[in-house]
């Protein structure tokens, strides 16, 4: 079990077997609490989270599809919305973009380095932000950690709604410039 | 050209999730019909998908591993409960139309029989040995044909320090496996739902084992025992 792949673990998780989840959650699991803890601050809510997410995952396996993204990032993106979920204190069913079907294939579509190891992985991003303007860096961090609408950022940090998104924007561009930038040195 | 900039910075906030929800409706008309900001949702998608990695990972709870697969366990039994449910009526109309067709054949006799062996049955935990679980009891309720159990603990003292209740299951006390370590809750109860179909298995062992994660064979007599027949 320990050697399959995400897609083929993926096929199993679809097949319902509990095996498949206790594989994912030994391969995940950490980066999810670690995920789940940088968002709520708090270690009850975060095993809360990651567990009602890793359920969410185990009952909606069927819908992954290997050839639009990697797992990893589908774990990620439905461990960010639960936690999201929890730490705004609404109920799912009230945040459109909160519930699983919020977590659209497109959503986790692009992990451009699926076999990269997580600790290379978690280098190459901090890298990325840390290069980033730090009035970008800050949007950045509050609209994905956060949560934050940008309306929200803007209250927070007394900035025009308009000056939010063009960071916002300027900042996930340059951040895809700099992966971009490196996808041949990981290739490589 | 600068109504189109205003617009990407929408799309940006979009892919987070940052709009109010008329705005985030209007984006979602415009990347219908503009390629260009289609083809910037798409880049910002997949470096969105990227940023969770940038958190460090934090060693999680041992206990969070158990709690995920028992909830699963769970939802398994409920699921198959449903089913059962769900095909009741149609059973029952099967068993019916036999009635009518060969009341008293063979074939009715089996049906009941399923039926019979499909019920939940329980059976008594008891405390064993003077090893300090004196008062402890509970009981397992096996569900035959179906990949779970439950088992109900009261009256539990706590474990030493660094030490776990480690669950076994199997033919015989020589002849056992692993199905789960745990900890009482302050009361000393606990409630556990374990992926086991225990139909075939003779006994149920509780001992005391090193944490956190038990051993891969009982290193003590049992404290607990539940005869399964």
């Amino acid at each position: 079990m320990a050697e399959l792949s995400d897609e083929q673990l993926a096929h199993r998780l679809a097949a319902g077997q509990p095996e498949a989840v206790a594989e994912l959650y030994d391969r995940y699991g950490d980066l999810a609490y670690g995920l789940a803890l940088r968002i709520t601050g708090d270690a009850a809510q975060s095993e809360d989270v990651v567990q009602e997410a890793f359920v969410k995952i185990w009952r909606q396996a069927s819908r992954f599809d290997p050839q639009r993204g990697s797992l990893r990032a589908w774990v990620m993106a439905v461990v960010r919305n639960q936690a999201l979920d929890v730490y705004r204190g609404r109920p799912g069913r009230e945040r459109r973009e909160l519930d699983l079907d919020g977590v659209s294939p497109s959503t986790w579509a692009c992990d451009p380095w699926p076999h990269v190891s997580a600790s290379l992985l978690r280098s190459r991003v901090r890298a990325a932000l840390c290069a980033l303007p730090t009035e970008q860096r800050r949007v950045v961090e509050l609209s994905y950690f956060g949560g934050l609408t940008c309306r929200e950022i803007g209250d927070m940090l007394e900035l025009p709604l308009g000056t939010v998104k063009s960071r916002l924007r300027l900042g996930m561009e340059k951040l895809h410039a700099h992966f971009a930038g490196q996808e041949l040195d990981l290739d490589g | 050209m600068a109504e189109h900039q205003l617009m990407a910075d929408s799309v940006a906030a979009y892919v987070m999730g940052g709009l109010e929800p008329e705005e985030e409706e209007a984006v979602r008309r415009h990347l219908r019909g503009c390629p260009d900001c289609a083809a910037l949702e798409r880049r910002l998608r997949g470096t969105m998908a990227l940023l969770p990695f940038a958190v460090e990972e934090r060693t999680a709870p041992p206990r969070l591993r158990g709690r995920i697969l028992s909830r699963l366990a769970m939802e398994r039994s409920s699921r198959r409960h449903l089913s059962f449910r769900l095909q009741r009526p149609s059973l029952i109309a099967v068993l019916a139309a036999a009635v009518l067709l060969a009341a008293w054949s063979g074939f009715l006799t089996v049906r009941v029989q399923q039926l019979q062996q499909a019920q939940a049955r329980s059976y008594p935990i008891l405390a064993i040995g003077a090893q300090g679980a004196d008062g402890a009891e509970g009981q397992v309720v096996v569900m035959p044909g179906q990949e779970v159990a439950l088992v109900e603990l009261q009256h539990l003292p706590s474990p030493p320090p660094g030490r776990v209740y480690e669950i076994w299951v199997g033919a015989s006390l020589e002849d056992v496996r692993g199905a789960g370590v745990f900890l009482p809750d302050a009361a000393g109860s606990r409630l556990l739902v374990l992926s086991h179909d225990l139909s075939d298995a003779r006994l149920l062992a509780i001992t005391v084992e090193p944490g956190p994660d038990g051993s891969p064979r009982p290193t003590e007599p049992p404290r607990l025992i539940a005869h399964l027949a």
